[in-house]
């Protein structure tokens, strides 16, 4: 409940929807049978993401999802969604950055999201200081595990969820 | 040019053994894992190339080492990189991992992957997304196989990973946002306790290195000086790396068990 204060305080100007907030997110159901726990930014439920954009998928039946690791690690995963247009992005995460491979998808991208961190590892460059392979995931973000049509795999890290509501 | 490298395969590289289940231990105090070949600075870089053994990765038993030791994790690239090192990288290479929470593709077998990546902090970058490289599995390795030549490409809008003359992955130019620098053929360990290469009776070849410094342009040989010593080198007491004195576009790397 600490972080996901924090992170309602960190977008939110006005106390009074701090409030709608907090007791909204009481009553948020889990998302494909996942249960977040306690920490990671938390996402708002609304209706500003219509179904034709986003939907919420099953993990543990949407065999998509399986190219991700850590999908059975219900603390770390805050839920799996279907982008119906990998190219709309933007209209799930609003502050994200700038994705030249997404741009152009007409086709669904299931997204796989982790509020406390990407579980795999990294195949880093040769050149990367030692102190730069360990990470911590930006506060008010998450990684995501995007799977594309083609079961082409690409993740992003430190992604703001500001703006993302489950669906 | 495939007659010399016949000859230089027959005059150096020994029988292919297939490496697996060994008992050793490694002694790579690497936590977040580490790497061991030659980079070269250039400037501006449009393709790397190697030929790449293909015998299986050496696999060190994880026994004693701190942490994760079910995972275990090698691989060997040819790689174009950018500035800080980072994931500002597109790669084409060889991996055997073990440990499906590290990647799905973790099963244990040799398998051919190819990633990228891009630091928004990278020169060119502001405003983009953070990408590691994961990579993707893209085929798997037949160890019966020559050495093969494995090459990352930029050529028509795209950065490709090919494996002889076929491309097995790419990713649009537009999504890599930092300028290619520099040429990498290294092999790299996922954590501690992972070996790198080959083993002492059958060391990893990266053979005939060359780099592309013009899109479109020819292919340029280049002979290496020495392997790189990187900020966080395995312990070379029993980390390998080798450049051929008769011919430097061919590194050898192995471990040493103990």
């Amino acid at each position: 409940m600490h972080r996901l204060t924090t992170f309602l305080l960190t977008t939110t100007a006005a106390g009074v929807a701090l409030i709608a907030a907090v007791a909204l997110s009481t009553a948020m159901p889990r998302t494909g049978g996942q249960a977040r726990e306690a920490g990671g930014s938390s996402p708002t439920r609304g209706a500003a993401n219509p179904a034709t954009v986003l939907r919420s998928l099953d993990l543990a039946t949407d065999s998509r999802v399986g190219v991700c690791p850590g999908i059975a690690d219900a603390a770390n995963v805050l839920a799996a969604v279907e982008l119906a247009r990998g190219a709309d992005y933007r209209l799930a995460f609003p502050k994200m950055g700038r994705s030249p491979e997404l741009e152009t998808l007409a086709t669904p991208v299931v997204m796989v999201i982790y509020s406390d961190g990407y579980p795999g590892s990294v195949w880093y460059a040769p050149n990367t200081p030692p102190e730069d392979r360990e990470r911590e995931p930006e506060p008010g973000t998450v990684d995501i595990c995007a799977v594309m049509a083609t079961a082409e795999r690409v993740v992003y890290f430190d992604v703001p969820l500001e703006g993302f509501k489950v669906p | 040019m495939i007659a010399v490298y016949a000859l230089v395969v027959a005059a150096a590289w020994p029988p292919a053994v297939v490496n697996g289940g060994h008992g050793a231990i490694c002694a790579n105090t690497g936590a977040g894992g580490n790497a061991l070949g030659y980079g070269r600075t250039h400037g501006s870089e449009q393709g790397a190339r190697a030929y790449l053994d293909q015998q299986s990765l050496h696999y060190c038993s994880a026994s004693g080492v701190p942490d994760r030791d079910d995972d275990r994790g090698t691989s060997a690239w040819v790689a174009v990189t950018g500035p800080a090192g980072g994931y500002n990288i597109i790669q084409m290479g060889i991996v055997r991992c073990l440990g499906a929470d590290l990647y799905s593709y973790c099963d244990g077998s040799l398998i051919r992957v190819f990633a990228w990546g891009r630091q928004p902090e990278a020169p060119g970058c502001a405003g983009f997304s953070r990408v590691p490289p994961i990579g993707i599995k893209v085929g798997t390795v037949d160890t019966s196989d020559p050495p093969l030549r494995y090459k990352v490409l930029h050529a028509g809008g795209l950065w490709g990973g090919y494996v002889g003359a076929l491309k097995e992955a790419h990713v649009l130019e537009s999504s890599i946002c930092w300028t290619p620098e520099d040429l990498q053929y290294f092999t790299e360990t996922m954590d501690d306790g992972d070996a790198h290469g080959g083993t002492d009776s059958n060391h990893f070849y990266f053979a005939e290195v060359q780099g592309l410094g013009t899109e479109g342009g020819g292919w340029s040989t280049f002979e290496m000086p020495g392997c790189v010593t990187y900020s966080d080198a395995p312990d070379p007491t029993f980390y390998k790396c080798s450049i051929e004195a008769d011919d430097r576009r061919n590194m050898r790397i192995w471990t040493l068990d103990h």
